[in-house]
């Protein structure tokens, strides 16, 4: 069942046509990827989403909600974790979050119930009573999540979540994002330009200076637009020599050569090719960045996740 | 909404550089005060014995109709705060209506500008004391009270209108700066209106602050005024009145109280108008 669907959806800032005619839908309970490099409209789109922002055109529903039409409807269903952190530095992390329930909440009791509620989920019990401000960044960005999630939406909205984060806090971040997701049955929306990020999306969807330019699950996208690759690793020159005369694209460095495979099972043949030579040898799928420079013919950030 | 202005409140007060810079105008006047001023003022009507008590009265009056307009201002500064970092947009992403969440700012920046005022009469009730004057009646303090809430909010609805127009950090301090530096001429602190020429007579006459401070020095200094002027002709007292700030009068017209109070309720009206259609359109 689609819970977001966008049309024939534009914004323009001056002359700049930051979204030019976007069509796209989600699935509920999917997570579900917008990728771009920075300037692509990806900020635009989740924006305009998020009800902050009014489109030139489109028409666009949340929940069946229509947008401009049911905004209080829409607001209620979604969460935003926003790129940079929203919290106050100088309330407490419960003060924060019992300020934020009240924006869903009327009664007292209801906000200090999802209050608890929050802070037992996501376990951040331990530093209710200190200030946001002195919080590390990892610890800010389960507060930020938890935030999002008070009032329980169906839809979580995730702009850009890691930017900044460490590997570790990175890897914290999204076991807490899965856990969510899976517990809540929760639609995931995350915008990013960390590409290895998408590798666990159901659905991606790649944007370039307002338009959509390719979409797909992470494996379509793979096999649409990348080649595998089977790489030698070995010092025997006459390994090199025999090799150079293969039929398939190569690439050959001092340590080691790479094959440019046309499917995965072409990797069976070079192996018994290779028979009782001393190798290594690993095979790579194409990865979300040849995805991305494919159709874009830009680079763009990677990240260790 | 009740939550939501109590986060303005507990990050305002949370921020003691800012509390402390939010009252800095009215510490910059008394120490004026204290240093120079005072000798000059008493020394502008030498022919009149003690005196000490009656400008006392007349400076704290001044200091009261002024605090708020820096108080009021810092804790809006909050909502610039708040739109530049972007928890406006967290705000806005959320079912609550626009409207209070601007009201949440208006009356967090009122209470507080309000509590100050407060505390900034008790502090002038004593600094008056230690220079050897007497306790206001009560009658007197509950007038000063009263008149302290509308003071407050034409003051925090003016400042409340000027912030909505901020974006920028920067932008908002040089104003911030601007208006503290600005509120003790304005105001008639600095230099008794009397002193100046008639053009910028007119300009304080027109500003709402100055008809706050102008309503205060009538109630605090009216006991005063019939004390220290018993034996001195009512001409001079008149003069006295006109140069010094306590009575306005537009040609034979001499303004009564009344007209202060909604003068300064039509600004009140104007300003909160203004601000509320300016963050309407930004938002």
């Amino acid at each position: 069942m689609k819970i977001i669907e966008v049309s024939h959806l534009k914004k323009a800032y001056d002359q700049v046509q930051a979204v030019n005619d976007v069509s796209f839908y989600v699935n509920e309970g999917e997570f579900f990827a917008f990728l771009g490099s920075n300037g692509a409209g990806k900020s635009t789109t989740i924006h305009i989403l998020c009800t902050l922002l009014k489109p030139d055109d489109g028409y666009i529903t949340i929940k069946n909600y229509q947008l401009n039409k049911d905004d209080t409807k829409i607001r209620q269903s979604i969460g935003i974790v926003f790129q940079n952190h929203v919290l106050d530095d100088l309330l407490t992390v419960k003060e924060n979050l019992i300020t934020r329930a009240s924006l869903y909440y009327s009664s007292y009791q209801e906000i200090q119930q999802a209050v608890q509620n929050v802070m037992k989920d996501l376990n951040i019990e331990k530093y209710a009573h200190r200030l946001y401000g002195t919080l590390s960044g990892g610890q800010k960005r389960c507060c930020d999540i938890a935030r999002a999630v008070i009032h329980q939406p169906q839809i979580l909205f995730l702009d850009e979540p890691t930017t900044g984060l460490d590997p570790q806090n990175k890897r914290d971040v999204w076991e807490i994002i899965m856990r969510l997701q899976k517990q809540n049955h929760m639609t995931i929306f995350l915008t990013t330009h960390y590409m290895e990020e998408t590798n666990h999306a159901d659905y991606v969807v790649i944007m370039d200076e307002g338009k959509i330019v390719a979409k797909g699950t992470p494996l379509q996208l793979k096999n649409r637009y990348t080649y595998e690759r089977f790489i030698i690793y070995t010092q025997d020159h006459f390994l090199k020599d025999d090799i150079k005369a293969w039929p398939y694209e190569k690439d050959i460095y001092e340590d080691y050569i790479v094959i440019h495979l046309h499917h995965t099972m072409e990797a069976y043949q070079i192996l018994q090719q290779c028979q009782n030579k001393n190798i290594d040898f690993e095979v790579i799928k194409g990865t979300m960045e040849d995805v991305f420079i494919a159709v874009t013919g830009k680079e763009l950030e990677t990240c260790s996740y | 909404m009740f939550i939501l202005t109590t986060r303005v409140i507990k990050l305002f007060f949370r921020d003691r550089i800012a509390v402390f810079f939010s009252l800095l105008s009215s510490f910059i006047i008394i120490v004026l005060y204290i240093i120079f001023l005072g000798h000059t003022y008493t020394s502008s009507i030498s022919q009149i014995q003690d005196t000490s008590q009656l400008m006392n009265q007349w400076v704290m009056a001044g200091i009261l109709a002024s605090s708020s307009v820096s108080t009021t201002i810092s804790t809006f500064s909050i909502m610039v705060d708040d739109r530049i970092k972007a928890v406006e947009k967290d705000f806005l992403a959320s079912p609550i209506h626009r409207n209070k969440i601007m009201l949440s700012y208006y009356v967090a920046g009122l209470l507080v500008g309000y509590v100050l005022s407060l505390l900034t009469f008790l502090f002038a009730q004593i600094y008056i004391l230690l220079n050897g004057g007497t306790w206001f009646h009560f009658s007197t303090i509950i007038k000063i009270i009263l008149a302290l809430v509308v003071i407050v909010v034409m003051n925090g609805s003016m400042m409340f209108c000027i912030t909505s127009f901020f974006k920028s950090h920067h932008a908002f301090s040089t104003a911030v700066t601007l208006i503290g530096t600005l509120i003790g001429f304005m105001t008639g602190i600095y230099i008794p209106i009397g002193s100046l020429p008639a053009s910028l007579q007119w300009v304080i006459k027109l500003f709402p602050t100055s008809h706050g401070a102008v309503l205060l020095r009538q109630i605090m200094m009216e006991t005063s005024l019939v004390e220290t002027f018993q034996n001195i002709p009512h001409s001079f007292l008149e003069h006295f009145e006109e140069s010094f700030g306590i009575v306005y009068s537009f040609g034979q017209m001499k303004l009564t109280p009344l007209f202060h109070i909604i003068y300064l309720f039509i600004f009140i009206l104007l300003f909160l108008g203004i601000g509320i259609y300016v963050i309407k359109r930004m938002h």
